[in-house]
């Protein structure tokens, strides 16, 4: 072994790395080796010297920071609501959710129902007047406004 | 939601545990407190999206902390080196406290200017206390290499730190 060797192991002894039979074989080498010893006591010294070196604290500041972008975003009113320690019973919510459903379906619906199939001898011809054969009327609004067009908004039939 | 206030709770437990160690590390390695605080507001930031997105378990926190600190600070290093090769900026750290007494303003001067890895190896083991073990697992490498390492870190550290002293005594003697 040469003095590398022995300065590796006083590096690992600062550690309390080193077995009894290293420490027997470096304390047999140090008293023999003036390089080796003054190593030692320098090592040693800048070990303690680090040792007692303050700590650098994170700044309040920083820490505020930290946690503020960590934190939960605030929540909605619904989350707040759903949240709070009053408790909507589940069936209620199901039933809401379930009349809230059924009412926009049926106002997606209703233009659709009140517009009444035209039969194909009908829709395309305006003039409903001279179709006097015909007993069932369908009007749409395309006829309407033809007749108040031509008729100049001319009684109801 | 009571999963995500458990992960809340858990990393603000986590953070106030090991905020000031981790932010010590990161001001030792980069000598700079605004990148340090850039570094520690990154490394908090991944540790709460892995707590709040993955469900696995960190097994050991500290060292997931110290391993996402350490690759932060040598990106930083890094891309500071890229940026200019020839300032070798991350060297520069600015002037230690004057209110310290000389022996250890000389140390941080020395710490400040070490080899990155001989500095992160010292930094690990003399301020945030790490054994050989955790080293060689945040480090990624063998027991013998950590022992290396060191050694060669504190040779380092003696031959820098014996300059500036030598440098104080002259600018004394005059």
């Amino acid at each position: 072994m040469n003095c590398d060797n022995y300065q590796e192991l006083i590096s690992a002894s600062l550690d309390g790395q080193l077995s009894p039979e290293e420490t027997r074989k470096l304390e047999a080498h140090l008293e023999t080796c003036a390089a080796c010893r003054e190593f030692a006591q320098a090592a040693g010294d800048l070990c303690r010297l680090s040792s007692k070196e303050k700590r650098e604290l994170l700044p309040t500041g920083l820490e505020r920071k930290i946690l503020r972008k960590t934190s939960r975003s605030e929540p909605g009113l619904l989350a707040q609501i759903f949240r709070s320690n009053y408790q909507i019973p589940r069936p209620v919510v199901w039933l809401a959710a379930a009349a809230l459903l059924f009412l926009t379906v049926q106002t997606l619906l209703a233009p659709m129902e009140q517009t009444p199939a035209v039969p194909p001898e009908v829709a395309g011809s305006p003039n409903l007047a001279q179709n006097e054969g015909v007993r069932t009327i369908h009007v749409t609004a395309a006829d309407l406004v033809y007749r108040q067009t031509h008729d100049g908004g001319g009684s109801n039939q | 939601m009571p999963e995500q206030d458990g992960n809340h709770t858990r990393f603000e437990a986590f953070f106030h545990s090991y905020k000031h160690s981790v932010y010590d590390f990161a001001l030792r390695m980069l000598g700079s407190s605004e990148a340090a605080a850039d570094v520690v507001q990154e490394v908090f930031l991944r540790l709460h999206n892995t707590l709040s997105e993955d469900h696995s378990e960190i097994a050991d926190v500290k060292a997931w902390l110290f391993i996402a600190n350490r690759n932060l600070c040598l990106k930083r290093i890094r891309a500071k080196r890229s940026e200019a090769p020839l300032e070798a900026a991350e060297n520069l750290p600015g002037e230690p406290d004057a209110s310290l007494d000389p022996d250890h303003r000389d140390l941080r001067k020395a710490m400040t200017v070490l080899d990155p890895g001989h500095r992160e190896a010292l930094l690990l083991r003399e301020y945030s206390g790490f054994n050989y073990q955790e080293i060689a697992g945040i480090l990624e490498i063998s027991l013998p290499a950590v022992k290396s390492l060191l050694y060669k870190a504190r040779v380092e550290l003696r031959d820098t730190f014996m300059k500036y002293k030598a440098q104080r005594d002259r600018y004394e003697l005059r």
